[in-house]
Order: structure tokens, then C-alpha cells, then sequence
């Protein structure tokens, strides 16, 4: 690698950022009450005792936070599993991670637990459900029966698969009024009033950052294949270990906050190999922000295209990750070129 | 000869006719109606919730869309007078809670927060309609129904 790329690639750290801020002033302009860029400097300064002021601090700062954190965390959670398997399949989602959590969200529905206990239940059982099928996919990594990455893929699609069929047995048989409550929550959103959970989804967003960016330097040498690394000095499995458990908490989490929001985790890191390379130094950080400018961007997008109604934010980083990154594919890059 | 069936429907008419006559020439109070947390959701027009609103004397802030879902934002844009939540599949609460977070929201501001039973509003027959509406008119119209008492 000569000195020009890489320059080049530092530089799009700034350039992210910058893209990042625009992306949060137009999140935070734009609504059902639109406000110019100078109205929102007024309300920030002085509108203390206003409608508007509510609506900055009270829904739409939060649901940005909430995009921010989520968004990065699900990006994170990519870079990482991808790095430790070294498969561009693998995300939060093929784990079965999401399937577990969308099945306790549904068996909490199912018994009534949220309109008894009160709905701080619904993010609780979302991620007791994760951390069952996290538990279930370590422990047949770590006892190597499922060695292979190939293997560990397809338990992590088949825990998917039937926690899936069995979302859609409770649906088959639940009350009409909670349907349309499963529905939506599988399709994702950031409208979370609660700001202990935006709160501690932010701080386990940002402790997934510093702690993977310590291992980037690892992830660098086992991109060169596993054993090449530990001659490297590497130690493989205490890596692959930490950034699982890490990946899968921070997805877990994010899912049980704002329910399924696909596509993110799969598509950013990919996007970002692209454009920035395969050094996770910068790939980390990188995605991080990504992810969090993109969901921040879909979910203004929910919210605005058909205001007042909302629409759910895991239709639209689907219909728009997905689209963007086949053009990205079919306008000359290839994936293998930015591998690490 | 009336049957017994006729006379409840027609009790039940004229029950409707008193309350929306009482409530005439009344300010009409701008309502949010929930039936829903996550998502947020409310009846919009071409629903028999949207007419219970109307016939009680208020004017229901989601009555130009027929989608459920609808956004919190647009509900404080709008600064609706008063919110009914129909305890529908979730805690009424826990929801009635939330929006009086929003001080300067006219309806929390003035505590006119309410929560109404699902099983009166959401299945309703003849009867429970004029039951639903004297409820929620007294909710949309204190002034009303304190000058001349709830029928």
C-alpha cells in the first residue's frame, strides 16, 4: 500500500463526520413540524417554554440518540463477526440473535406480561431471548462441536428458522389487538420514550467501539487466516470469544430496544470495506458512524415520506441498504478487493 | 306495537339526540384518541371511534387520515386539548404517564389525560354507543355536564 490510499483513507474519517452532522441537523429539522435551520438555533436558544422546544428535546433528540446508538452497534456488530469468522455473511441476524429476541418479545405479547407488569417488560424479554439463542450458538462454538464457520452459519439460520415458525404460531393464535403490536415491533422502531434505555443502548454502543477497536490489530492478523495469526502473536480464541459475546450483547440489546432493524448490520460493514479498506483501525470507527448516519437518515425518512402516519424504520433500511449496495456491487467495485 | 328491541334502539336514539343537542353551540375541544403504545396508534376517520368523538362535541386531530399508526410528534404538533387512551392490550397508565411528561402539552398542562375501558368503546352495540358517549362527553365537556348533569 502506498502512501496516497492511505492518506486518502484517513481522510474519510472527516469526511464521515461531516456527512454525520449533516444527516443529525436534518434529523432534527425535519418532521411533521418542520423547522429551517435558523428556527432550530432559536428554539435551541430561547424557545424554552414551547411546543417546539418539546418536540426537539423530548421526541426528536431521543429517537436520534436512539439511531445513533443502535445504528452503530448493529454496524459494530458486523464488522466484528464478519472479521472473526472471516465470512461476509455473517451478521447479528444470521446468528439467530434477532429470532431469539423477536420470540421472547412474542411470548411476552402472548402472555399478557407487558399490559400486567408494565411495558419496561417488552425490552426485557427481547433480550432474554437473545441471550438464549447467544447462549445456545457460544456453547456449541466454544465446545467446537460446530468448528467450521459454515456450520455455526446454519445452526445460526436454522435457530433463525424456528424462531420464526414459532413468531408466527403466536401470531397465528393471538388476539387481534396484539397483532398488530408483533407486527410492527418485528418491523422495527425508534419511537422508545423511555430514556433509561436510550441511555444505557448508547453507553453499550460506545463501549462496543472502544473495546473492539482494542482488538483491531487482532482482527488485522486473523484476516490473514487463523493460524497465520497466532504465529503472529494473536491469541485467536481469546479474540473470537470477547468480540461474540460483544457483538451479540450489543445486538441483543439494540433489538430488544428497537425491535428488528435488518440490513444495517450486514450491509454497512460492507459498504465501508468499500470505501475505506479492510484495516479495522479505521473500519471499526468508520462503520460505527456509518451505521449511525444511515439509520439516523431511514428513520427521518419513516417518519416524514408519509407524516403524520410513520412508517416502520426496518422497511426502509431494507428497501434502501439493499438497493444501495447492489448498485455499489454492479458499479465496478468488487467485494474481494476490499477484503482485509 | 313496539317491540322490546325497538324501544331500547329508539331509548338509545334519543339518549344520543339529548347529549349532542346539550353539547351544541359548545368550544369543540381538540382530541388524540389511542388505542395503541407500540406502535402508536389512533382512529382516524370513517371509524365509530372518530364519530363518538365527533358526536361528543370534539374534533378527533387524526380525522384526515384512516391509517392507525400515527406519529408522537404530530400528536404535539398538534396540541391536542385532551387525550383519550383506550386501554387496549397495554397499560393506560404507564401511557397516561408518558404524555403528562410533556408540560406544555394543553392536555397535560390542564390534566385532561383520560383513560377510557376498551370493552365500553372498541365492540360497541346501540346501547353501550349511548353509553360510550355519555362517558366521553363528560370527559370533552365538564362544563356541560356540570351545569346540567349527567343523564
Amino acid at each position: 500500500m502506498n502512501d496516497t490510499p492511505r492518506r486518502r483513507r484517513w481522510l474519510s474519517i472527516p469526511i464521515l463526520l461531516g456527512v454525520f452532522a449533516v444527516i443529525l441537523l436534518l434529523a432534527l429539522c425535519a418532521g411533521s413540524e418542520g423547522f429551517t435551520p435558523g428556527r432550530l438555533l432559536s428554539v435551541l436558544m430561547n424557545g424554552q417554554d414551547s411546543i417546539a422546544h418539546t418536540i426537539l428535546f423530548r421526541i426528536r433528540l431521543p429517537r436520534v440518540l436512539l439511531g445513533i446508538a443502535v445504528g452503530g452497534a448493529l454496524s459494530l456488530a458486523g464488522v466484528m463477526l464478519q472479521g472473526v469468522f472471516r465470512n461476509p455473511l455473517v451478521e447479528p441476524y444470521t446468528l439467530g440473535i434477532s429470532g431469539g429476541a423477536a420470540l421472547g418479545v412474542c411470548l411476552n405479547v402472548l402472555f399478557r406480561l407487558s399490559a400486567t407488569l408494565g411495558s419496561w417488560t417488552l425490552p426485557l424479554a427481547g433480550f432474554l431471548g437473545a441471550l438464549a439463542s447467544i447462549t445456545l450458538v457460544s456453547m456449541l462454538m466454544l465446545r467446537r462441536r460446530f468448528s467450521s464457520v459454515r456450520d455455526l452459519l446454519l445452526v445460526g439460520v436454522m435457530i433463525s428458522f424456528v424462531c420464526s415458525s414459532l413468531v408466527m404460531l403466536i401470531m397465528a393464535i393471538s388476539r387481534d389487538e396484539d397483532l398488530h403490536g408483533i407486527v410492527f415491533w418485528l418491523m422495527g422502531s425508534l419511537d422508545e420514550p423511555n430514556t433509561f434505555l436510550i441511555g444505557l443502548a448508547a453507553a453499550v454502543s460506545l463501549l462496543a467501539l472502544a473495546v473492539s477497536w482494542l482488538f483491531s490489530l487482532n482482527l488485522n492478523a486473523m484476516a490473514l487466516g487463523e493460524e497465520e495469526a497466532t504465529h503472529l502473536g494473536v491469541r485467536v480464541e481469546l479474540t473470537k470469544r470477547v468480540l461474540f459475546l460483544l457483538a451479540s450483547l450489543a445486538t441483543g440489546l439494540s433489538v430488544s430496544v428497537a425491535g428488528v432493524i435488518g440490513f444495517v448490520g450486514l450491509v454497512v460493514p460492507h459498504f465501508m470495506r468499500l470505501y475505506v479498506g479492510g484495516d479495522h483501525r479505521l473500519l471499526l470507527p468508520a462503520s460505527w458512524l456509518c451505521g449511525a448516519a444511515f439509520l439516523v437518515l431511514c428513520d427521518t425518512l419513516a417518519r416524514t415520506v408519509f407524516s403524520p402516519v410513520e412508517l416502520p424504520v426496518g422497511v426502509i433500511t431494507g428497501i434502501l441498504g439493499g438497493s444501495l449496495f447492489v448498485y455499489a456491487l454492479s458499479a465496478g467495485r468488487t467485494l474481494s478487493g476490499g477484503r482485509p | 306495537m313496539t317491540t322490546s328491541a325497538e324501544r331500547m334502539v329508539a331509548d338509545a336514539k334519543a339518549r344520543v339526540q339529548t347529549l349532542r343537542a346539550r353539547v351544541a353551540g359548545h368550544t369543540r375541544p381538540r382530541v388524540f384518541i389511542q388505542i395503541g403504545a407500540k406502535p402508536l396508534s389512533t382512529a382516524g376517520k370513517d371509524s365509530f371511534l372518530n364519530d363518538l368523538i365527533d358526536m361528543a362535541g370534539g374534533v378527533n386531530i387524526a380525522d384526515d387520515t384512516t391509517f392507525r399508526v400515527y406519529s408522537r410528534e404530530a400528536v404535539l404538533a398538534a396540541n391536542p386539548d385532551c387525550i383519550l387512551i383506550v386501554t387496549m392490550g397495554m397499560t393506560g397508565p404507564d401511557e397516561k404517564q408518558k404524555w403528562g411528561q410533556y408540560k406544555h402539552l394543553a392536555a397535560a398542562a390542564n390534566q385532561r389525560i383520560f383513560m377510557i375501558d376498551s370493552a365500553l368503546v372498541c365492540s360497541p352495540t346501540p346501547l353501550d354507543f349511548a353509553d360510550a358517549l355519555v362517558i366521553i362527553t363528560g370527559l370533552l365537556h365538564p362544563e356541560a355536564d356540570a351545569s346540567e348533569g349527567p343523564k
